[in-house]
């Protein structure tokens, strides 16, 4: 028998713990669709952002499906370090980075003006957001499990 | 629902649009290069057809 003092608790920690899911699974299938489908060659920092994202997607799906709220000491690091790739890629695309220092120079580039989606909205400004919301989504879920 | 239904209802949700959204990308991409080539085939007939008649009246100024 559930105890009722205890339940609305856990609700909510699974609730942010699926909304750091539903960021992944989105953010996941959209740069597979951008890729993929639309044929946009991802670049060497959207590959490295990739590497974090993918596997965000599937260990929240595993912990959202058996509601392990414990998992924010397995997804907050991949979050954390793809946020800091995402920043660095978004401070690059703003030209706040010098060019000297841009691990671009083969393939694609980091920081052309082609790489936005619906030709207004920058995907390296998208990818950190999403890693952002899931960051903050997860330190939610471990705050309330810590309290 | 419970959270378990609720997962797998996302979970389908997210793919059927994945899917969807990719075979209507690839038809929509079809047919625009379907109407480009039909555009370039008809310009291509039509400039062969400018051809000829201009070498038609050639022949024809030369007879008479």
């Amino acid at each position: 028998m559930t105890n009722p003092s205890i339940l609305p608790d856990q609700e909510g920690r699974w609730s942010f713990l699926y909304l750091a899911w539903l960021v992944a699974l989105v953010a996941s299938l959209s740069a597979l669709f951008i890729g993929e489908v639309m044929g946009q060659a991802p670049c060497s920092l959207c590959w490295q952002q990739r590497a974090f994202m993918f596997p965000l997607a599937i260990l929240l799906a595993i912990a959202s499906f058996r509601a392990d709220t414990t998992v924010w000491r397995y997804a907050l690091p991949l979050a954390a370090l793809g946020a800091a790739i995402a920043l660095f890629h978004s401070l690059l695309y703003a030209g706040l980075i010098p060019e000297g220092i841009q691990p671009c120079s083969q393939g694609p580039s980091c920081a052309s003006a082609e790489m936005t989606v619906l030709g207004v909205l920058p995907l390296p400004y998208l990818s950190l957001a999403a890693f952002l919301a899931i960051v903050f989504a997860l330190l939610a879920s471990k705050s309330k499990a810590q309290s | 629902m419970n959270r378990r239904g609720l997962i797998i209802a996302t979970g389908a949700l997210a793919l059927s649009f994945f899917v969807g959204g990719s075979v209507a990308y690839n038809a929509q991409q079809a047919r625009r290069a379907r109407e480009i080539a039909a555009a370039r085939a008809e310009a291509l007939v039509r400039s062969h057809s400018a051809d000829r008649a201009r070498h038609n009246r050639g022949i024809l100024r030369s007879i008479v």
